[in-house]
């Protein structure tokens, strides 16, 4: 019964005209889209602009902005950005894109990427994932991919505007290390130099996605000139190596801030004093005054150690110290007997100290 | 036979299916491969680079190497090679039609330059109020023909950064190339000598800015470092980096309000060029960037006026004088979550007297929804002096909620002489002698508006020696006159002429004696008679007269009728001696005012044509229809009288316009006086007797 009533069906010229149909349908709707010169990149920008934040902070003075980008990371409100001035506040902002304002604050940074992890209290946060991309773009060249790159560059937009977006292409990947004397730059590994003017004030931590967005790419860096021929260089960090630098930090590898947690750590009996290293740091002119040692009594424990004056003390026994303030507070819990262990940074090297 | 038909269609769709499907085997063939194209593009690439050979004719190879090269490539890149070629074939034509709208700006003594944008066939362009500010009343313009035309000043607008300026038709210097613009022949006549005059430019068409979203591809044309000495623009692409950004003043000057933000380059002599869509609409006009520490050169952050602002400025700068841009008279500031609230407003500003109040929180204005202090910003700096827009604002009375709308008209940022201390000081110590030099201390604003390129010494020696030059030809004295406080009137002149000139309605009152019949507000009969010296109104129950004694401010007001019959004289007067007689000048275009009646009606986004003076000591507007077509006459809608105690104006509103023996008469006059509805005349009889 079913048999003949489908036979008659399949002998129906109505048949093979709604098949037809149907099948046609379905090209179309399956048929790819023709993006050249479509709206692409609109589609792209309005899609991803929830996941960039606005980032305020210290500065405004001089050449010195007080604000930067940055974008999230994790669905309960973790920030990647870069670590610069701006974080050096008692407050950090950070605008969302609908224009909420939160608190944030910092949960650790890499002093090699130079990128800092931001938390407001905010829970189901779009975001870029971080561990998929540095997949997807694992042992592959990026060069030549159309991209596009998000951030807040000159401040330009405010509260729930939208951050800026600019197109481009990954020029070629490389290391600036052939470089590194032209740049004032700490990075060894690789960047993508981009084709379009993406770094710019305030840019530095906005993201560079592929120009379809269905990738992440990496994380502009900071403005970085040409100390010879005062070029400035567009660049971004891979996703791989902020991936690996976040892994880091969260993991408590990397350096958490001297600011957290302090009041858990047990204080030693007797506390250090820098005198007792032969230490004699820059006078406190300002508040929050960079640790930078003035004098180095000569046998002292220090300059066994090798420090010299105007090294900056970027860790004390792996922890950050922003300040003098910072670094005092660190001796507070620092017995007085104890080996200590340095990063300090010197001209535009970084390198590891032990104090016997 | 309907068989037959389906098979047909069937047979039809399948075709249909089999090409639409045909894109998935090869693009899928290539999505198999990992996301991140590597080799793959950098084939593509290549790909790109022959069609691009291949379409401009610059390849060295003959088509059939560039056809191997294609059969070569991998089957799956093919149609993305062909998208490119497509793509590009689009470019290559669409860029050919924008070329010819191009203006390359110079002053005469050819100091800096900048870019422009033609936008009617009578020569009429646009540019930046910064690129015309060197240049004083004339100055000269390439176009894509290769030629060098005159151009003069027609009106400037120093708060929006704009300038609209005219370009004559002959051709000053140089031979039309026509192969170089892309236009046909037939736009040059040739006047003997070899001398050429243009019959027409080519202008750009408008696009809507409220339109643009971020991400939106664009074209950046114009005159970047002077590089075009054959005056072929110089072109870059990018996207739309950001919409609705707002760009601080210096001071009250050159603030870019709504601007679009672009990643294209944009340099110094790009200013007052074109910023065109992906279909070749004209969206912007490039004007600024952010520079900050990197030098006065691209960073990727250019600024372009919104096109639909210059849209609102156009008919008030074809006015001749320097527009000034709007302010409501009050201010507003975020509250706890954000949301725009008036702080402070004047109490003599039509906000207030239309009841506006601190507290109020604004949800819209100027028919844009408005969320943040910024938006409201935004959408204020694009709005003339005088525009008239709707607010819609929610007042908070303890618990109870009210929603307002009002209309009102905006007044000015600037006074008169502020403007024209500020013309002065910029655009030269006195725009009515023209030979003098530009203004010495040119304008420094704290955000960037493009610098005009420096120019080598040795050149700028040179050009000293030719200062004769700087003086007006005679092809620019024709179409220039200077009047204190304007910028070029002689364009004020046309305009008010062409409004004039298109009104229909001066035959409706006779010279000696005019009577109106009909009835009034209250239902009863009344007549109207006016003569040039008495204007009476008999009605029932009272009669009441006006002396014309030709100054209305010396004369004691009728208590019970106040401005209606000084009113009513000032309408005839006009219409029987013409604008010219009370000094009318043309304002430029305004919608006007919403009424409870007429609020979301047509009417309400229509334009006017508004010509502005003083009859009799009173300050008086009249807002006359556009014509519909060509030829077709225009009428008086409105009439607006200041009246001198402030407050706000009285309003004349004259509608059902209808031919009758004695001539063409309104069928209904509505008074308003202080936003109410004071009396209404139905005619129905009048004029000359």
């Amino acid at each position: 019964m079913i048999r003949k009533a489908f036979f008659s069906l399949v002998r129906h010229w109505k048949f093979y005209f709604i098949l037809c149909l149907c099948a046609f349908l379905v090209c179309s709707f399956l048929a790819p889209q023709q993006t050249f010169g479509g709206n692409v990149f609109s589609e792209t920008a309005s899609k991803l602009q929830d996941r960039m934040v606005k980032i305020y902070g210290a500065g405004g003075y001089a050449e010195m902005e007080e604000y930067q980008s940055g974008f999230f990371i994790s669905a309960d409100g973790l920030i990647a950005t870069v670590f610069s001035p701006v974080l050096n506040s008692e407050e950090i902002e950070c605008v969302l894109s609908d224009g909420s304002h939160f608190a944030a604050e910092i949960l650790g940074i890499d002093p090699n990427l130079e990128i800092a992890l931001l938390k407001i209290s905010k829970s189901e946060t779009p975001f870029f994932d971080l561990e998929h991309s540095a997949k997807a773009a694992s042992g592959k060249t990026l060069d030549g991919l159309p991209i596009l790159a998000f951030s807040n560059l000159f401040g330009v937009a405010v509260g729930n505007e939208a951050v800026s977006v600019q197109a481009g292409t990954i020029s070629s990947t490389t290391k600036l290390e052939a470089s590194r004397r032209a740049f004032d730059f700490r990075w060894q590994g690789e960047v993508y130099v981009l084709d379009v003017t993406t770094n710019n004030p305030g840019s530095a931590g906005g993201a560079l996605v592929t120009s379809d967005g269905q990738m992440f790419c990496g994380m502009l860096g900071k403005e970085l000139q040409h100390s010879r021929t005062g070029c400035w260089l567009n660049f971004a960090f891979p996703a791989k190596d902020l991936h690996e630098s976040v892994k880091r930090i969260l993991s408590g590898e990397a350096q958490t801030t001297a600011m957290a947690g302090q009041e858990t750590r047990p204080r030693p009996e007797r506390s250090l004093k820098l005198e007792e290293l032969g230490l004699g740091m820059v006078p406190e002119i300002v508040p929050r005054t960079p640790a930078f040692v003035d004098t180095v009594r000569s046998d002292s424990r220090a300059a066994k150690a090798d420090i010299q004056p105007d090294d900056l003390i970027l860790y004390w026994n792996g922890r950050l110290v922003q300040s003098l303030d910072e670094l005092s507070e660190e001796l507070e819990f620092t017995d007085f007997q104890d080996p200590i262990r340095l990063t300090i940074l010197r001209g535009e090297e970084m390198i590891e100290k032990e104090i016997p | 036979m309907e068989k037959r038909v389906f098979r047909i269609f069937s047979i039809f769709f399948l075709l249909l299916a089999i090409w639409g499907i045909a894109p998935i085997f090869t693009v899928s063939e290539a999505s198999s491969n990992p996301p991140v194209p590597s080799v793959n593009l950098k084939e593509s690439a290549d790909g790109e680079n022959a069609a691009t050979k291949n379409e401009t004719g610059i390849a060295a190879h003959d088509e059939h190497t560039v056809k191997n090269e294609e059969e070569s490539l991998p089957r799956k890149n093919s149609r993305a090679f062909h998208y490119l070629k497509e793509e590009e074939r689009q470019q290559i034509d669409l860029l050919a039609q924008l070329t010819p709208s191009l203006v390359a700006i110079y002053p005469v003594d050819g100091s800096s330059c900048g870019s422009g944008v033609l936008i009617s066939d009578d020569g009429f362009a646009v540019t930046n109020f910064h690129v015309v500010q060197p240049c004083g009343v004339w100055m000269k313009c390439g176009l894509a023909d290769g030629c060098v035309y005159h151009a003069v000043v027609v009106g400037l607008d120093p708060v929006g950064d704009a300038a609209l300026i005219r370009i004559l038709p002959e051709v000053q210097a140089g031979r039309p190339n026509l192969e170089k613009s892309g236009e046909n022949e037939a736009v040059f006549e040739e006047t003997g000598e070899g001398k050429w005059v243009r019959r027409g430019f080519t202008p750009a068409k408008f696009g809507d800015s409220n339109q643009v979203r971020q991400g939106d591809r664009i074209w950046v044309l114009g005159n970047p470092f002077s590089f075009e000495e054959d005056f072929t623009p110089s072109v870059s692409s990018g996207i739309v980096s950001g919409t609705h950004r707002y760009q601080y003043p210096a001071e009250t000057f050159l603030e870019y309000a709504d601007c679009i933000q672009v990643d294209a380059s944009v340099n110094p002599g790009n200013s007052g060029g074109p910023l065109f869509n992906a279909a070749g609409e004209l969206i912007g006009i490039n004007g600024r960037c952010s520079f900050e520490k990197r030098g006065r050169i691209n960073v990727g952050a250019g600024y372009a006026i919104s096109i639909n602002q210059i849209r609102y400025f156009l008919s008030h700068l074809r006015s001749g004088r320097v527009v000034d841009h709007a302010t409501l008279g009050a201010t507003v500031s975020s509250d706890e979550l954000g949301r725009p609230v008036v702080d402070e407003i004047l109490e003599d500003s039509e906000a207030a007297l239309r009841g506006l109040e601190i507290g109020d929180r604004i949800l819209a204005f100027g028919g844009r929804s408005i969320q943040t202090v910024n938006e409201f910003k935004n959408v204020l700096g694009i709005f003339p002096k005088g525009w008239i827009v709707p607010i819609e604002f929610v007042r908070k009375i303890g618990s109870r909620v009210e929603n307002h709308r009002i209309t009102v008209r905006l007044s000015g940022v600037h006074s008169t002489p502020e403007l024209q201390a500020f013309l002065k000081h910029t655009f030269g110590n006195d725009m009515a002698d023209p030979n003098q030099k530009p203004g010495e201390t040119p304008l420094k604003p704290e955000g960037n508006p493009l610098p005009n390129p420096p120019i080598p010494e040795d050149f700028r020696q040179m050009m000293e020696l030719f200062k004769d030059l700087k003086k007006i030809p005679p092809e620019i004295a024709a179409v220039y006159e200077s009047r204190e406080g304007w910028v070029n009137f002689y364009f004020n002149r046309l305009e008010t002429k062409r409004v004039w000139e298109n009104l229909s309605s001066r035959s409706a009152f006779h010279e000696n004696s005019s009577i109106f019949r009909g009835t009034n507000l209250g239902g009863q009969r009344f007549e109207l008679e006016m003569t040039p010296e008495k204007t009476l109104l008999k009605q029932e129950n009272m009669d009441i007269l006006w002396e014309n004694q030709g100054d209305f401010t010396r004369q004691s007001l009728p208590p019970e009728s106040r401005l209606l019959l000084p009113g009513l004289t000032i309408w005839k007067e006009f219409c029987e001696k013409g604008p010219e007689a009370f000094e009318f000048t043309y304002f430029g275009e305004s919608p006007l005012p919403f009424t409870s009646e007429n609020s979301d009606t047509e009417e309400t986004r229509m334009l006017f044509d508004v010509l502005e003076g003083n009859v009799g000591g009173v300050n008086t507007r009249f807002f006359f229809t556009k014509p519909t077509e060509p030829g077709k006459p225009s009428e008086i809608r409105q009439m607006e009288l200041d009246i001198l105690d402030g407050g706000l104006p009285w309003e004349f509103k004259f509608t059902r316009w209808h031919q009758t023996s004695q001539g063409f008469l309104p069928g209904k006059v509505e008074i308003f006086a202080d936003g109410k509805i004071f009396e209404c005349f139905q005619l129905e009889t009048g004029g000359g007797k």
